[in-house]
């Protein structure tokens, strides 16, 4: 969706007093729901070495805005919306979530909406805002649909969620069901679906809470990718994908840790696809400092065509993290990726805020 | 140089008693005590009392609806008050960077839609916990004690009794 980007920031930029009429609490009665507005944004600078000759450029990262709001004491609305800078120089606005959960329960909360898919941990705590994650990219495993990430991070639909514990133990998980995939890797089916199946996606963390926080998990999904009319090598994929994730974080250190498998098995051919990523992230917590490393591993099956647009590689990231203060922070980070046997050097700077 | 004893005159003999006397009154006098601090709850609050990592959890804002369905609802301690280091440091095990991007953090992820609301004063938060309905904080158990609010038992202890859990 193209979109004239002043012309949206002009209407957005009428809501912050609405926003600062919102109370702390819900439990005034004015008879119109409060909402907090909040934003993610950043800015950057990258030198790399590919395309040679060397140079380096500045980007634009997502504008994103962020609203929530009580419209009872157990419901409450959440919607984020992102503009984009894309290369030529055209924006974009992506509706990212829109979602309205109820809750009378920590056992059992359903929420409603288009939502950042429970698979894995790195995908639901970090989700758009740049400011939320240490490093300067996501990893490549889980970058957006349209950035030709694997996994598919976005669903609308519906999910159940909750949360038991018991001592220093406790439980959590997550299942939904969604519209699914859409006929090619970009496309999240949000008003209406192509075939009756729907994907399936649940996820279980055990989580250990003392003096430091120690979490194990596991995900898996399925659904039935439809066929595309406009390309006619494949027929529908049957997807099922499968992963666990790992995080150890005291008040020193932090280890997070995924590991990704997902099969396509052509339904026309019967042929069979699996592709595999995974991240290993640890973060060294100096105070504002936080010096972190990350190695960054997305091998795709080159005889699936669903994915013939994304980019497969290994990469190793050395950065650094300074908290200017609570909103804002810089990252510095020195990057080696692999694609296609070429190896890329970068050193990207970014600032990222939130307000 | 030769030291010769010297026989200790009235005067150092008077002085010696006194010190003598207040070495003693010193020895048998109470240590100084750690504060306290209770956690104070409204009425409706359906809790007697929470177990450590329960507590932990509801400062955490993970545990966000007592067992009928209720609300759960927190104050914090503002920046600054002996009550906030006694949250980061033995309850939450974070610093305060830490616990401002927590939060923020739940709020994003839609676990939670309001930050906790900050009383300006420790009195102030008494006051809000005494008057509404369904508020937990943390204070000095010398002002909870003197408030009308109940006052939740820690791993089965309030505060003054042996192995209380929160004492700074």
């Amino acid at each position: 969706m193209r979109i004239n980007f002043p012309a949206w920031l002009f209407v957005f930029a009428l809501l912050p007093p609405l926003g600062a009429w919102a109370d702390e609490e819900s439990g005034v009665d004015t008879g119109v729901p409060h909402f907090l507005l909040h934003g993610f944004s950043d800015v950057n600078l990258t030198v790399s070495d590919r395309p040679k000759p060397t140079r380096a450029a500045f980007g634009l990262g997502q504008f994103n805005l962020f609203f929530v709001a009580n419209l009872a004491s157990n419901v409450s609305f959440l919607a984020e919306t992102g503009f984009e800078m894309e290369e030529g120089g055209e924006q974009a606005v992506d509706v990212e979530r829109v979602q309205i959960q109820y809750a009378r329960s920590d056992y059992a909360r359903l929420t409603f909406g288009r939502v950042h898919t429970a698979l894995g941990y790195w995908n639901t705590f970090y989700h758009h805002g740049a400011w939320l994650q240490p490093t300067v990219e996501r990893p490549a495993a889980l970058r957006f649909e349209d950035d030709g990430g694997l996994l598919p991070v976005h669903s609308v639909g519906g999910e159940v969620s909750g949360r038991a514990g018991r001592g220093a133990w406790s439980l959590a998980y997550t299942g939904g069901v969604a519209n699914g995939r859409g006929p090619d890797s970009e496309t999240v089916q949000g008003t209406t679906d192509v075939d009756r199946d729907k994907a399936l996606t649940a996820r279980v963390s055990v989580l250990r809470t003392r003096d430091s926080e120690l979490e194990f998990g596991i995900s898996g999904g399925r659904d039935r990718v439809p066929p595309n009319p406009l390309d006619t090598r494949r027929g529908a994929l049957r997807e099922s994908l499968g992963g666990i994730h790992a995080r150890w974080e005291s008040t020193r250190w932090m280890l997070a840790t995924e590991v990704w498998a997902l099969r396509h098995h052509d339904q026309q051919s019967g042929s069979e696809a699996t592709h595999r990523a995974g991240y290993c992230m640890v973060i060294f917590k100096t105070g504002v400092l936080k010096p972190y490393l990350l190695a960054d591993v997305l091998d795709l099956d080159a005889r699936d065509v669903f994915f013939e647009h994304s980019r497969p590689g290994r990469a190793g990231v050395l950065g650094v993290r300074y908290d200017i203060g609570t909103f804002n922070a810089v990252k510095t980070e020195l990057r080696r990726v692999t694609h296609d046997g070429q190896v890329t050097h970068a050193l990207a700077v970014q600032t990222a805020f939130t307000f | 140089m030769r030291w010769r004893s010297k026989r200790p005159s009235r005067s150092d003999r008077s002085t010696l008693a006194v010190v003598a006397v207040l070495g003693l009154t010193l020895q048998g006098a109470s240590p100084v005590r750690a504060a306290e601090f209770a956690i104070i709850a409204s009425p409706a609050v359906p809790v007697d009392g929470l177990s450590k990592d329960e507590l932990r959890r509801v400062f955490a804002l993970e545990k966000r609806h007592w067992p009928g369905g209720e609300p759960v609802a927190v104050l914090l301690p503002g920046s600054g008050q002996p009550a906030r280091e006694v949250l980061l440091e033995q309850i939450l095990h974070v610093d305060e960077a830490q616990l401002r991007r927590s939060i923020l953090g739940k709020i994003y992820r839609g676990e939670i839609t309001f930050p906790p609301r900050v009383p300006s004063s420790e009195l102030e938060g008494v006051e809000w916990v005494a008057s509404a309905r369904n508020l937990l904080a943390i204070v000095p158990a010398e002002k909870a004690a003197r408030a009308n609010v109940r006052i939740l038992r820690i791993d089965g202890k309030r505060p003054g009794e042996p192995g209380y859990a929160l004492k700074r």
